[in-house]
This record gives structure tokens, C-alpha cells and sequence, in this order.
């Protein structure tokens, strides 16, 4: 019996599998492998998740800010050193502390040619102050006032009481400027894949296939002449998976990509086509005590397992070069824009609450448990929070402390973090303050009327000496003087221990050598970067 | 035995064996006949005397791996069981074919019965479609069915046994054959369509002009259109004779048997009369003849040596030591 | 025939209806607040969270909720996406050409390795290739998808660098290139069931009289298996591959999410985890309503291949 017909059905597949390969191989050379230099005029850049919206008001987020930044810009934006500096508004003047008054540029015009006037402006900010757009970046604008057209080219907003933190909303995407007359017109889409957007950035928006794929590409009529963008187009592929991102810079098929799985940076570092770039960010993990539950609202509990986390150890084995330590409370070195020499001092003079198994004895025997106690430690399945958790329940386990862990989803964990009810004994979390102002962390982090629904009072906590410090300090506009009071605050909170600093995150910036401009910068997240980078030999 | 120079087919010491789960086994055993151009024989016996595996022996359609053919198949001078698979499939449904006993899964279900009647047409003669296809047709009328060109169209569940077994034999007929080959065509039909079903396959013999080699177990079919029959047991010739002889005058006791257990109209008190026990299976090895447990007319040499199929007169064969004589 | 597809889509809409329910159950019980989960995690106040809870009627009755939903799906309206602010019938209609390309994909495969594979191993019966056979597709049948898909990337992308690890092309030509990793990983833990099917069905068919008839008409080998063998075991296995649809529909969300592809599965899967129940709801609801309707072909298929089939 000859089967003679199947055997030549196998051997056709093995040959057309095999010249399918050969396709793949030897065909388009844009897909696996990194075109010669002298033909690179696309930029791919590797998102870990899809972007959520091109409409300013809900592009709140790492995945949605860096490709929403390239096409929409704000009145001012952030150097390199996280200072303001112009942007849409060549100068503004700040002649009282409710009044901010800006100059628009003259020669700015949207993507479609239409030229850019303080109506675009104030319709703008309008619309993301309107509960009725439910902009995530609303409260920014929570006291401001008024907002008025003083001629075509002036703008200005009065706040109803000084806002220390105003002054950077508008180098947010909640200062963003679009066109009036677009948005009226294409109402129905404006943001989603039909509708894009219509602002003034280096890139303008082409198209966006959800889920796989955004593309941008090259303004000509870019108002910064000095600040022209040089790869024609960009690609954002949307890759959830890291192995996956990891590949794609090995072969070339992106060219950068920001923040890498921790598990995967040590592969990354040693590729000898790509370069590394670490600059501190102002997010961060914690463990926080609600400390308005029993028994973490004794500080003698707190102390006793603030000083039974070995924190070093984590940072060591776990966070290595992704993240780096600072103790005490949230405000990294890179936050202190100003009272440099104030901050500098509390951190030399601060002791804390540092890993001491002697000294957490000692502080659980003064406290109301001595013997110890069973708590619920709820976290999620990050690398660096979980392992975190598994480090400090062996611990305090040591001193009759039975932590157990509950481990959700991380959208759960935003929830438990972000909601009213805070029903948690302790839990894990991370944070980043949108602003270079060391308040930006403190205040929603520690001011209790951040406890209630969408704050982010982790611990619950509630010292009206520390409210009535920072309520104080927001009012002024001398940073020393804030400065002096911020510290004050810190002092207090330092001592309460309401929290247990895990790590800060180091922004990773990916990408292939042979493109040089940026510098990654802790508001990286703000920033069109993309309009400086160059592919060079 | 005689060798005649003008017969179709001989079939000579045939033997099958098989290879089963249980060990090997023959099915049959050194069986020699043969047959004439335009002459039926019938092949008799009950299940399992191996009437079925001889006649698909001839075609070898057998599973070769499992199956072991010794002997020799002599057709038109070539013997048979020589050929190789390719060479066999040139002869199958062209110049030997063979119609089956149930012709409701004879046929395949999803292909329509014209269509299966002319890709034999178009394999062996390599004509048309078009001509394939109207040849079918006129097959179709020839086995008596009406309407052939709608019924072309058809598909198998649309049809009674009846009518299925006549497109068998048109798909049997279509080139031209020299040798059908009929496996109880009629059994699987009701008493009236078998009537039909022989007298089609008379009259189809003589309008091609073709032998039959018919396998039954009932001999009233055999009295109605065999010249010759041969009798099976336990997978052995054990008679072979003309027709008119053997009804009249059986020489094999187990032949004896058979005729006299077809019913007679009228006799209404007597009981039915059936040959006591049951044939033996292939893998019982019975020391001396075959039917011996069974046969009334047994003798002590019965038990302890087989008979051997012997000449007994002009075309009359017998494998017995003490064969019944009427006469 | 038209009064069984008529009843049939009778049942479909009622089937449907009992699922919305049980879908819209099920989304509002996994836990995590969409509210507090479309700000990301980061700072907002109780109004803006009070204002997005109105806007997408949160805070009334589920009973309410559910009336609201389905009286928009029942005019063809699927909702809005709470993280997205797009319609949930443009997502699906934009996304669903990925998915259906990477399903056809690898439906494709599936058989162009395990109908061949099955009726190999059925003709050579109990011999070493059955065995082989069999024992490739179980193992094909034993390895994750995520794990293949992953496994492949790290083969063919990374270091022969022969296929793209991920992405999707401008054309559904250049697609093709993508897709082939991600559909060779889900056809392969297709093929066993398949493959198995097919050997199954083979088997049995060739022991029937009518292949015999066949063979004692002449009928070369090749003809026997493929015209009067396979014509027959083909409803078999078109009732398995339909009910592999169903697997499909799984596994495209874990290539999906692997190879960076934007389908309906990790449309689904996103959706899940940011408690987008407008997507959630929209998309499971228009999968069971493909799935049905799919079986609903297959029958009427049936009825196409197989000539004793009447409805």
C-alpha cells in the first residue's frame, strides 16, 4: 500500500514551513533586524501596556503620558533638572500668590495649521476642571478660581487661596493645550483611535490600532525651531510581557523602552548593542500601618516592627539596581528642589527606626502586645512588594508577631489603597508625587484629609499638629520658610513611624546605543523627549 | 484433475491463513476448482466454512500483513496470487469484479451512486467525464432502474436494498468484466427482490457474456442459475458436482444435510430438520475428517484419516470416506 | 432546513439572555473598584471620584445597572469603556480582525498537521509510526500555551532571529509573518485532540464495506483513503475543530498577550483586571454569541457534507 500522497502532503508542509522562514529571514529586514544607521528615520519605542486615551484629561498614567506628551504640550515644562521652564507660554509672572498671569507665544499653531490663542488655552484648562469630564488630573486645579482672557496671546489664572503646588500644574498633561475648534467638532472621538487629537508637539498623531500599536509622526511646522525633532515617525508597540520587550531590544526590533522587570535588568545591562540610563524617581514602595486600628495604633508596635525590617537586605538581593534606599519618609534627595541644606541636615541628623531585632524587642515589651499578635499584611504579586512582605513576616515572626499575608491583584491593591474604607491592618504600596516639591509626597500621603475615598493616606493617619504644618506651608510661597516647615512636619512624622520605607525607584531609560539626546529624569513621565533624540554612528 | 485449456479461471490448492491476536489460522484449506468462459458456479456452505475468504482470496483482498496465500490463481494464463498490488487494482472492477452481500453499507454514503459507478469507468478506461457519466446511465438503465439520469444525482440512503444492489452490479458491470465474483448478493434482500436480483444477473451474464462464481448457503439459489456447485466445510471443498446431480443425488453426507434441511411446503407435522452440532472454528484441530462429529454415517477410518477430494465420475468430486450413493 | 435555523437562533437569543446574566454577575462580583482603578493608583479627591462613579452609574442598583446595560446592547450599544472612554463595539469591530486572523491561523495549522498525522497513523495502524505519531501530538497536547509561545520566541526571535518576537503588520499579508509564532503555539496543543479524532475516525471507516467495495473496484490506494475514506471522517472532525473554538478563544488571550498582539484576548484580559466591566460584559457576551453561532453553522454544515442529514 503506498501512501505516497500523504508522504508528499508532510514533506510539502516541512518545505513550506522551511521557505516561510527563509521569508522571514532573508525578506524584510525592518522586522528582525535594526536597519543601517543612515536609513533610521523610525523611532520604536516598546509600551507595557496600551494607552488609555490621547485626550489630555485621561492620560494620567506610564503608559499613555510618554506617547501623549510627544503630540500635546503644556504652558511650561520640566528641564532636566525637574526646574520650569517655558514651553507654550514664553513667560509668566506670578505678581501676588493667587495670581499667575501667562504670556502665550505668538507662533504656535496646532497640527492642522490652525494657529494656537488663549481661547484654545482656557478652553483647555476649563474642560479639565468640569466635573462633568471627570479628568483624572481635576484636582490640580482645586483652587483655582477664575481663569480669564486678558487679550489673544494672555492668560490669567486667579487661585481662591495660595497653592504652593499650582505653579507645576501646568507642565502636566492637565496643562495641557488643544485645539478649541477641533474638539468641538469631532466631539464623539476626540481621544479614541478615530478622533486622535489635535495639539502642537514635535509629533502629531497618525494612528493608533488599540492594544497593538500607536504611530506618530515628524511636525514640520514645529513652533521650537531649536528643538526639532529628528526621527520622522514614531511606533509605540504595546507589549505586555518583558521576555517578550527583552527580545525585541536584542534584535533590534525596538529601540528603547522605559522601565525593565527586575528579574531581566541584569540581562539587559550585559547587551553590547544597547545603553543603560538610571536617573532616581520620586515614586517609591512602602509598608504602611493603619494606624488607626488596633494594635497599630500603638507607636511602640510600630517602632518594634519598623526596626525588625531589614531593609538593605531586600534592596541587595531583590532591588539592586532597579531602586535605591531612603529612609525615614518619602523624600528622596532628587526631590530637594529647594532647602537643599535644610533637607540635607534632617537626613545627616535623622536616626529612625533602622533594622535592630535588640531594639524591636525592646519596643514590643513597652508596647500593649508584648507577647506578640496575628495581623493581616496585604500586598500584591510585585517582585519587590511580595518579597518584601515574605522578608518582614519572617522577622517580626521572631517576636511573636504572626503577619499574614493576603495576596491580591494589584488592581485590588489599588483599590484597597485608593478607597475610603481602609479595613487593612497593614499593607504595601507605591506612590509617586507628579510635582518636584517634596510636599507632592508628604501631603497626600500624610495629611488626613487624604484618608477618604481616593487619597492615598495609606497609613490612616491623622495628626492635626502635621495637617495644620502642611496646610501652612502650602500657603507660602518662600521655599525656605516652606522648607523649614515641611521639615518640621517630617520631624513628627519620623517619630510616629506611620510607614516603612521598602525602596525608590530608579527610572530605567533602554535604548539602542546608537541613539543619543536624552537623559532620563525623574518626571521623564512629562516630558516629549522623543524630539531629542538622534541616531548617530 | 483435469486441466482444461479453455477455462477462465482455475483456482488450485488454495490455501489462506491468518495471522490473529490467538496465533495463525487457515481459514482455508487446499481448494482447487475452476470455471469455465459464461458458467456459474456456486459456491456452497454455512458461516465460516470459508466460502467468502476463497472468493476474495481470488481478488486479494485480504490485508497482506496478515493474511498468507499459498497456492496458485491461474487467469487467462497469469497466476493471481503473483501479482503485486498495482497489477491487481488494474484487474479489480475492470476485467474481475465483485458485488457484496449488504448492499445498504456497500456503497459509500456521501458520494452519489452515478458518480460512483463512472470514476470506476474513467480509472480503467481513462475516458471523460462526459462519457464516464453517460455510460453510468446507461449502466443504470440496463440493472432495470428508471429515470437513470435523476437517479445519477443520487445519494445511497435514498434507495431500498433492491434497488442499491442493482447499482452494485451496474458499478461491477460498468467495464466490462470477464468474472463476477457474487458474495450472497441476495441474502441481505427480501424474498421477492432476490428473485429479481438473479434474474437480472442471468440476463446481464449473457447480454456481457461473462462467468459467475456465486457464494450462497442457499441452494435454492444455486438450483436456480449455477451449472456447477461446489460444497465448503470448515473452510474445505468437500463436493463439487453439476447442478442437476446433486440435488438429486448428494454423495457428501454434510450435502445430504443441507438439501435436507430445506423446508418442504406442506409437510406441516414434521420438525425441522437440522444437522446436529456445529462446524467446528478455525483454530480446533479435529484429528481425521472435518464433519466427522457430526456425520451420521461416520466410520472408525472417519476418525483418524482425512479424505481426500477424489474423482467420482464426469465432473463429480467428493472428499469422503464412504460417500452416499442413490443411485 | 430554514424553520431548524430559524428555531435555532430562537434558542441562540434566549441562551444569550440567560448569559448576560450570569456575565454581569460575574463582573460586578470580581472584586476592585473601577472608580479608584481608572485613577491608576494615583491622587485624586472624592468628588472627581464621585463624579466618575455617576457618570457610569456606579452607584445605583445592579438591578438598575443591568436594565441600563442591556437595553443599550438589545439597540446595539455596548457601553463605553471605563479606562479606555471608547465604545465598547469599536474596540471589539477594530480588534476583532487580529483575532480571527491568529484563530484562522492556527486553525489552519492545526489540521494541515493532524488530519495528515491522523490518517497517517490510522493506514499504519499499531506499527512504529502510529506510536510516533501519537506521541508527538501528546506531547504537543502536554506544554502550556504561554510556555510554547514563549519557548518559540526564544527560538526563532531571539536567537535565529528568523521571525519578529511580537507585533502586528499593516497588512493582513505582512500579519502573516507575525502571527506565525503565536499560531504555531496554540495549533500545537490543538493538534493531539484533532490528530486523535482523525486516526479514530479513519480507523473505523477503513474497516467498513464500503471502503472494501471500493478497493475491489480497482480503486488505487491514495483514492481510497482520501476520496471514500477522509469525505467520510470529515464530520468528526469538524465537530471537534468546532469545538475548539472554544479553546481558541482561550488561548488567543494568552499568545496574545505574550506576543504584544492587540485581540480581542487581551482586550478581555486588561479588561478583567481594571474591572472594565462595560468591556468585560460587552466582550464575553459577543464571544458566546460567536461560539453559538459558529455551532449553529457547523449543524448547518453537516447538513451540507453529510447527504442523510435532513433538519
Amino acid at each position: 500500500m503506498k501512501k505516497g500522497r500523504i508522504k508528499m502532503m508532510l514533506s510539502v508542509f516541512v518545505a513550506v514551513a522551511m521557505l516561510l522562514s527563509l521569508v522571514g529571514c532573508g525578506g524584510n529586514t525592518t522586522a528582525t533586524e535594526a536597519p543601517k544607521q543612515d536609513e533610521k528615520t523610525v523611532f520604536t519605542f516598546a509600551l507595557g501596556g496600551d494607552v488609555v486615551s490621547f485626550d489630555p484629561a485621561f492620560a494620567y498614567d506610564f503608559t499613555s503620558n510618554p506617547v501623549v506628551n510627544q503630540v500635546t504640550e503644556g504652558l511650561l515644562r520640566y528641564n532636566s533638572n525637574s526646574e520650569l521652564e517655558p514651553c507654550l507660554a514664553e513667560r509668566y509672572e506670578n505678581p501676588d500668590p493667587v495670581t499667575y498671569i501667562y504670556h502665550l507665544r505668538k507662533n504656535v499653531t496646532f497640527h492642522d495649521g490652525t494657529p494656537m490663542t488663549a481661547d484654545d488655552v482656557i478652553f483647555s484648562m476649563e474642560r479639565i476642571r468640569d466635573p462633568q469630564t471627570a479628568a483624572y488630573s481635576a484636582f490640580m486645579f482645586e483652587n483655582v478660581d477664575t481663569i480669564e482672557k486678558l487679550d489673544d496671546y494672555t492668560v490669567k489664572v486667579t487661585l481662591s487661596k495660595p497653592d504652593a503646588l499650582y505653579q507645576y500644574t501646568v507642565a502636566t498633561t492637565a496643562g495641557h493645550v488643544i485645539s478649541k475648534a477641533y474638539y468641538e467638532a469631532n466631539k464623539e472621538t476626540f481621544g479614541k483611535p478615530d478622533g486622535g487629537t489635535m495639539g502642537t508637539g514635535a509629533y502629531k498623531y497618525v494612528e493608533w490600532k488599540t492594544g497593538s500599536e500607536v504611530i506618530l509622526e515628524k511636525n514640520e511646522a514645529y513652533w521650537d525651531s531649536e528643538n526639532m525633532p529628528s526621527f520622522d515617525k514614531i511606533v509605540y508597540k504595546v507589549i505586555p510581557e518583558g521576555a517578550t520587550i527583552v527580545t525585541g531590544l536584542k534584535t533590534g526590533q525596538i529601540d528603547a523602552t522605559i522601565g525593565i522587570p527586575v528579574d531581566l535588568l541584569p540581562l539587559v545591562q550585559e547587551m553590547e548593542n544597547l545603553s543603560v540610563k538610571t536617573a532616581g524617581s520620586f515614586s517609591f514602595d512602602n509598608f504602611s500601618f493603619n494606624t488607626q486600628k488596633a494594635p497599630f495604633d500603638d507607636v511602640n508596635v510600630r517602632k518594634a516592627i519598623s526596626s525588625a525590617y531589614n531593609s538593605q537586605k531586600i534592596i541587595d538581593e531583590i532591588v539592586k539596581d532597579t531602586g535605591f534606599y531612603s529612609p525615614a519618609v518619602p523624600v528622596p534627595p532628587s526631590m530637594w528642589t529647594f532647602g537643599r541644606d535644610q533637607w540635607d541636615n534632617f537626613i545627616q541628623n535623622f536616626e529612625g527606626y533602622g533594622y535592630d531585632m535588640a531594639r524591636a524587642q525592646e519596643f514590643l515589651a513597652q508596647s500593649s502586645v508584648p507577647n506578640g499578635f496575628t495581623a493581616t499584611l496585604v500586598t500584591d504579586g510585585d517582585p519587590i512588594r511580595l518579597n518584601a512582605c515574605l522578608e518582614l513576616k519572617e522577622s517580626v515572626a521572631q517576636l511573636g508577631i504572626n503577619l499574614e499575608i493576603e495576596k491580591v491583584s494589584r488592581e485590588e491593591l489599588t483599590t484597597r489603597l485608593m478607597g475610603g474604607e481602609r479595613n487593612y491592618d497593614m499593607i504595601t504600596g507605591n506612590f509617586g508625587a507628579d510635582f518636584p516639591d517634596p510636599s507632592a509626597n508628604l501631603v497626600p500621603l500624610f495629611h488626613s484629609k487624604f484618608t477618604v475615598d481616593g487619597g492615598s493616606n495609606f497609613p490612616n493617619y491623622k495628626n492635626p499638629e502635621v495637617d495644620r504644618l502642611l496646610d501652612e506651608q502650602m500657603l507660602l510661597t518662600d521655599s525656605n520658610k516652606r522648607a523649614e516647615l515641611m521639615i518640621e512636619a517630617v520631624n513628627i512624622i519620623a517619630e510616629d513611624v506611620p510607614c516603612i520605607m521598602i525602596d525608590f525607584y530608579n527610572n530605567i531609560y533602554v535604548s539602542d546605543k546608537n541613539i543619543e539626546g536624552y537623559d532620563i529624569a525623574p518626571l521623564w513621565y512629562w516630558d516629549g523627549f522623543v524630539k531629542q533624540l538622534r541616531a548617530v554612528e | 484433475m483435469n486441466v482444461n485449456h479453455d477455462e477462465l479461471i482455475r483456482v488450485k490448492g488454495l490455501s489462506v491463513k491468518f495471522k490473529t491476536d490467538r496465533g495463525e489460522a487457515y481459514a482455508v484449506r487446499n481448494v482447487n476448482f475452476a470455471i469455465k468462459p459464461n458458467e456459474t458456479l456456486g459456491l456452497v456452505g454455512e458461516s465460516g466454512s470459508g466460502k467468502s475468504v476463497t472468493a476474495q482470496s481470488i481478488l486479494k483482498l485480504h490485508p497482506s500483513d496478515r493474511t498468507k496465500i499459498a497456492g496458485e490463481i491461474s487467469y487467462k494464463g497469469q497466476n493471481l496470487l503473483d501479482k503485486n498490488e498495482k497489477e491487481m487494482q488494474k484487474i479489480r472492477g475492470n476485467q474481475i469484479s465483485m458485488i457484496f452481500q449488504d448492499p445498504m453499507i456497500s456503497l459509500n454514503p456521501v458520494i452519489r451512486v452515478g458518480e460512483q459507478i463512472s470514476e470506476t469507468i474513467r480509472y480503467h478506461k481513462k475516458i471523460s467525464r462526459k462519457e464516464a457519466m453517460e455510460q453510468s446511465i446507461r449502466l443504470i438503465n440496463q440493472v432495470g432502474i428508471p429515470f437513470a439520469e435523476e437517479r445519477y444525482y443520487q445519494y445511497p440512503h435514498e434507495f431500498s436494498g433492491g434497488m442499491l444492489q442493482r447499482f452494485m452490479i451496474a458499478i461491477a458491470l460498468s467495464c466490462n468484466p470477464n468474472f463476477l465474483i457474487a458474495d450472497e448478493p441476495t441474502t441481505a434482500l427480501d424474498v421477492t427482490v432476490q428473485a429479481q436480483i438473479l434474474r437480472l444477473m442471468k440476463k446481464l451474464q449473457k447480454d456481457f457474456g461473462m462467468s459467475i462464481l456465486i457464494i450462497t448457503h442457499n441452494l435454492g439459489i444455486v438450483s436456480e442459475i449455477c451449472d456447477h456447485v461446489a460444497v465448503m466445510y470448515a473452510g474445505e471443498l468437500v463436493e463439487i458436482s453439476d447442478v442437476i446431480p446433486i440435488f438429486s443425488n448428494p454423495l457428501h453426507p454434510y450435502t445430504y444435510g443441507l438439501l435436507e434441511a430445506i423446508p418442504v411446503l406442506g409437510q406441516k407435522h414434521k420438525k425441522l430438520k437440522n444437522i446436529e452440532g456445529h462446524p467446528p472454528n478455525i483454530f480446533d484441530h479435529i484429528q481425521g475428517c472435518n464433519f466427522s462429529p457430526r456425520c451420521p454415517f461416520k466410520t472408525d477410518i472417519c476418525l483418524t484419516e482425512k479424505p481426500i477430494l477424489r474423482q467420482v465420475g464426469n465432473l463429480r468430486y467428493v472428499a469422503c470416506h464412504n460417500p452416499l450413493n442413490h443411485i | 432546513m430554514t424553520t431548524f435555523v430559524i428555531r435555532r437562533l430562537v434558542q441562540i437569543i434566549l441562551v444569550l439572555m440567560v448569559v448576560s446574566v450570569i456575565i454581569f454577575s460575574m463582573a460586578h462580583l470580581a472584586p476592585g473598584d473601577p472608580a479608584l482603578i481608572m485613577m491608576g493608583g494615583k491622587q485624586s479627591s472624592p468628588e472627581v471620584l464621585e463624579n466618575v462613579r455617576n457618570k457610569y452609574h456606579l452607584n445605583d442598583p445592579l438591578i438598575k445597572q443591568y436594565t441600563y446595560w442591556m437595553t443599550g446592547v438589545l439597540r446595539g450599544d455596548l457601553g463605553e469603556s471605563y479606562k479606555m472612554k471608547q465604545s465598547v463595539t469599536d474596540m471589539i469591530i477594530g480588534r476583532l480582525p487580529l483575532t480571527i486572523q491568529l484563530a484562522a491561523m492556527s486553525m489552519f495549522f492545526t489540521l494541515l498537521l493532524a488530519v495528515p498525522l491522523g490518517i497517517l497513523a490510522a493506514v499504519k495502524k499499531s506499527t512504529i509510526v502510529d506510536h510516533v505519531a501519537t506521541s508527538l501530538a501528546l506531547v504537543c497536547l502536554s506544554s502550556p500555551v504561554f510556555l510554547t509561545g514563549i519557548m518559540l520566541i526564544l527560538v526563532f526571535s531571539y536567537k535565529l532571529q528568523w521571525l519578529p518576537a511580537f507585533g502586528i503588520g499593516n497588512s493582513v499579508a505582512e500579519n502573516f509573518k507575525f502571527m506565525l509564532l503565536p499560531s504555531i503555539a496554540l495549533s500545537l496543543n490543538m493538534i493531539a485532540l484533532n490528530m486523535k479524532m482523525t486516526r479514530g475516525s479513519m480507523i473505523e471507516i477503513m474497516d467498513t464495506q464500503y471502503i472494501k467495495t471500493a478497493r475491489s473496484k480497482g480503486m488505487p490506494q491514495n483514492t481510497v483513503i482520501l476520496k471514500h475514506g477522509l469525505k467520510n471522517a470529515i464530520i468528526p472532525i469538524l465537530t471537534v475543530s468546532s469545538l475548539q473554538i472554544g479553546f481558541l478563544m482561550v488561548g488567543t488571550v494568552l499568545v496574545e498577550v505574550t506576543f504584544g498582539i492587540g485581540g480581542l484576548g487581551s482586550l478581555i484580559i486588561n479588561a478583567v483586571k481594571s474591572s472594565d466591566y462595560p468591556v468585560v460584559q460587552g466582550t464575553v457576551l459577543f464571544m458566546v454569541t460567536v461560539f453559538l453561532l459558529i455551532n449553529l453553522i457547523v449543524d448547518i454544515l453537516y447538513a451540507v457534507i453529510d447527504p442523510r442529514i435532513k433538519y
